[in-house]
């Protein structure tokens, strides 16, 4: 719901928990800023979370925030969504809420195409219980259930994401504030099932990934590889090779809009 | 003709498809537009066709009466059934079987001679539908229905009607077809065993024929439920199936979920976009749900939660009967959690308690669950159906602001709600307030403030805290807001006595309710003196009404279908009682002769406890 008269903050008066410099801060301001630009109302907007770091951030807001259970902010949003067509409905929550434990949900809102945007802050670790390995962290990663090394190879969200019929899927990353405006601002205006892969590493518990300049070089899939966002199969051989962390590549990030309905 | 007394048993048993539930169905129909009052209690196996299958109609006078006695007529069409029902048949019962199937007269006579049930009066029919014409199995029902409706003297134009009615949107040829086979069932020769049930004077037509999933769905959109999202499971299943129908034609939203979580999430969700909602489920679900269950209490929002008991643990029987969930939803989640469990005992209560559910739940800002049961959710009754008008509804109290217009008829009604904006200041809105019990809940894109939930522990505000002050407050504010729950709906408890000098009471709850009050009436003209107490409130204990009794008598006997003595031992924990239970787990209701006998053994016996 848009707010018509005056810009009102969406800045909330509790003061995150996150660690210093933490990459969530990044993406909260860039999604603030942009909820405000574009005249959004707090009092008609919803955040749902789940449970870990990321999922916090719908206690830091303006607007009405649902700190739900671990793995169940869909369902929540689901129920808020076809209840209410006149609320915003915005989903934000980590990779082992979205995608281990909330696996189940994720599938069935993207199959029925329900108007919620879905933000996965992707930090590939349970970062709130000390680093265990995540579904989307890296082979190898050493995790403290996992101390040899975790011997799975991550799951791509994106892949995913378009084979559970989402009609909108993009990923993008906190080192790039202006691609992520970008990507959140063409979620947010897409009616229908909105997911962006928001890969925002963890700077206690992933810290090769910092300084990104110098580890790691993001791509913009949609200037440099050929194929049509608007196809379902071309999306997903596309999103099918642009994997991340990557086993052969781990340096390589790509990003963009990989499937638009 | 033997006029009959009420109430009367009959029971109509056959094979899983020949169609024995949809006769049994018709006859209520056909009983209710005689001013009869009755039910229709449906056993099937879980499959689709073959299996035991079978119907018993309790016909009676009085008001939603579930069928607890023992069988007065029994229609069978294969022997087996008559091996599997003869131990509840009463003396004397009249036993209609199919000698055109695999029932012959000497099979019959040998096999009740060797069950030494030579009482039984027996009546030989021959279903024309059972010859050769494998693809005409689907008219029995029609054609049962005319044999034992001119058993019981039932006009035939009544019965035309009724199966006119039922077959309505079928073909033409179906529609005839059965036409033609209820008059030729009322034709078969009975001998000279007919029977007439007694005038009623009732005006027919002022109740409806519902069964208590149906009733409890019915009540839902009565009392405005704008949001219902369940997962498919025996029994709870004709609860979605009603809404389904029916709440998208008023605006309101029906969604089939992906899992029992996902069920009760996004009614919790819509509970929070200020929508009245509601879940259904069976044991299995309810397990899955403890987590979110536990997470409504925490952030204090209206939920109501159905749980269509069916025997555990696990997938254990889904087609039969218990009452084995109250710790599941008294005790199930983790933590200690504020949440009301309510029982209906009747099929005509499920609709009013369902409406008490939903105005206990607005009122207290908690989840409350109906321990609804799988006889109960599955018996047709004639019960009457308040109209809307007449209905009490109770919104939760949020705090308003400027739109109005966006916020739908079914979502809560706006007359309680409170502008809080003015007492502000600029400060921050306390949502759990430590000033009252509940406070007004802001709903997005409604009020004038917004506000931020959390499962954490939390202060006023709803932030969380660590501050175990303020967790011991919040955690007692949660747990005593409910203590009025006894005062403020004293509907919750229902009373039988006559005076305050008595031998022992009874309590009961659920649908064992039913049986227990014919056998206080038994009891009663025996001379015994009895206190019967049917709490519909089973959590928050009802300690006014328990200590009341306590206070006539020492002696307490509760009934329940469970190995447990569950609510027993509730009583035990709360209200410091020591009952003597009756317990029964036999997969079906406990019947009236065989509690009452039950309770002249205790009694004498100088009060034991019984396993049934």
């Amino acid at each position: 719901m848009r707010c018509s008269e005056n810009k009102r903050s969406f800045s909330g008066k509790l003061k995150p928990t996150w660690c210093k410099g933490c990459t969530y801060f990044i993406f909260q301001k860039v999604l603030n800023g942009l909820l405000q630009r574009l005249n959004y109302d707090p009092l008609s907007t919803v955040f749902v979370s789940g449970i870990g770091c990321s999922s916090r951030i719908s206690l830091y807001t303006s607007a009405f925030g649902m700190h739900t259970i671990h793995g169940r902010a869909i369902p929540v949003a689901t129920g808020i969504r076809l209840s209410r067509s006149d609320v915003s409905v915005l989903v934000i929550a980590g990779d082992g809420d979205l995608f281990s434990i909330g696996a189940g949900h994720f599938v069935h809102a993207a199959r029925k195409n329900i108007d919620i945007t879905v933000f996965c802050l992707n930090n590939m670790t349970y970062a709130m219980t000390k680093n265990q390995s995540s579904p989307t962290s890296g082979f190898d990663h050493a995790g403290s259930f996992t101390p040899a090394g975790n011997q799975t190879l991550p799951l791509n969200t994106v892949e995913f994401a378009i084979c559970c019929k989402s009609s909108f899927v993009a990923r993008s990353t906190t080192f790039t504030p202006d691609h992520l405006e970008k990507t959140i601002i063409r979620a947010l205006k897409h009616r229908g099932f909105s997911f962006v892969d928001i890969v925002a590493p963890c700077r206690t518990f992933n810290p090769e990934y910092f300084p990104s300049e110098k580890q790691i070089s993001i791509v913009d899939v949609n200037e440099t590889m050929q194929f049509d966002m608007k196809d379902y199969s071309s999306a997903l051989q596309c999103a099918s090779r642009c994997i991340f962390p990557s086993r052969e590549s781990p340096a390589v990030l790509p990003v963009g809009t990989f499937f638009e309905a | 003709m033997v006029l009959l007394t009420l109430p009367y048993t009959l029971k109509i048993t056959g094979c899983a498809g020949e169609g024995v539930i949809c006769a049994g169905e018709m006859l209520l129909e056909a009983l209710s537009r005689l001013g009869f009052h009755g039910a229709a209690y449906r056993e099937f196996p879980s499959s689709i066709e073959g299996g035991y299958c079978a119907v018993t109609i309790q016909i009676s006078d009085k008001l939603s009466y579930l069928p607890v006695n023992n069988i007065d007529c029994l229609f069978v069409r294969y022997i087996a059934a008559v091996e599997k029902e003869i131990g509840h048949c009463r003396r004397g019962a009249v036993l209609i079987y199919d000698d055109s199937s695999q029932c012959s007269e000497d099979e019959l006579l040998a096999l009740l001679k060797k069950l030494k049930r030579s009482d039984i009066q027996l009546i030989a029919i021959s279903l024309i539908e059972s010859g050769n014409d494998p693809g005409s199995k689907k008219f029995y029902s029609s054609e049962i229905l005319g044999v034992v409706g001119r058993f019981l003297s039932i006009p035939l134009s009544n019965l035309e009607y009724t199966v006119r009615n039922r077959f309505q949107y079928k073909n033409l040829s179906t529609l005839q077809r059965n036409c033609d086979m209820v008059s030729r069932g009322y034709q078969i020769q009975q001998g000279s065993h007919y029977s007439k049930l007694p005038l009623q004077d009732k005006k027919p037509f002022e109740y409806e024929i519902l069964d208590g999933n149906e009733a409890v769905a019915r009540a839902a959109v009565s009392v405005g439920c704008g949001f219902f999202s369940s997962y498919p499971i025996t029994p709870s299943t004709g609860i979605g199936n009603f809404l389904a129908r029916v709440l998208p034609a008023r605006g309101a939203v029906s969604c089939q979920a992906e899992d029992e979580i996902a069920a009760i999430g996004a009614a919790i969700g819509a509970s929070f976009a200020g929508v009245k909602s509601m879940t259904a489920t069976s044991g299995p679900g309810l397990s899955l749900m403890q987590e979110f269950l536990g997470y409504a209490s925490m952030v204090e929002l209206p939920l109501v939660v159905v749980d269509v008991q069916r025997p555990g643990p696990s997938t254990g029987s889904p087609a039969q009967f218990a009452q084995e969930d109250l710790f599941a939803a008294v005790f199930g989640s983790h933590g200690e959690t504020s949440r009301i469990v309510l029982a209906p005992d009747s099929i005509g209560n499920c609709f009013n308690l369902t409406i008490d559910a939903f105005n206990c739940s607005e009122y207290f800002q908690c989840p409350v669950i109906i321990l609804s049961d799988s006889v109960l959710g599955l018996t047709k009754g004639i019960i009457p159906v308040p109209e809307r008008q007449d209905v009490r509804i109770i919104n939760r109290s949020v705090v308003s602001g400027e739109c109005k217009e966006t916020y739908g008829e079914s979502t809560a009604g706006v007359s309680e709600c409170k502008d809080i904006r003015g007492e502000l200041n600029g400060e921050e809105f306390k949502r759990y307030s430590l000033e009252t019990a509940v406070a007004p809940i802001p709903v997005p894109g409604y009020s004038s403030v917004s506000c931020r939930i959390t499962g954490l522990e939390h202060d006023e505000y709803g932030n969380p805290t660590d501050s175990a002050e303020m967790r011991t407050l919040q955690q007692k504010r949660r747990m005593n807001k409910l203590n009025l729950i006894e005062t403020m709906f004293p509907s919750l408890v229902e009373w039988d006595y006559c005076t305050d000098e008595i031998d022992f009471g009874l309590i009961a709850w659920g649908i064992t309710v039913a049986a227990a009050g014919s056998v206080v009436e038994r009891l009663r003209s025996d001379g015994f003196r009895i206190a019967a107490l049917y709490p519909r409130l089973l959590f928050p204990v009802c300690l006014n009404a328990i200590k009341r009794l306590q206070s006539m008598t020492d002696h307490i006997i509760v009934v329940e279908s469970n190995g447990h003595g569950q609510y027993a031992r509730l009583l035990k924990m709360y209200a410091d009682v020591k009952p003597h239970s009756i317990l029964s787990q036999t997969g079906s209701p406990i019947l009236s002769d065989t509690l009452y006998d039950s309770c002249v053994r205790i009694v004498k016996g100088c009060f034991e406890n019984e396993m049934l």
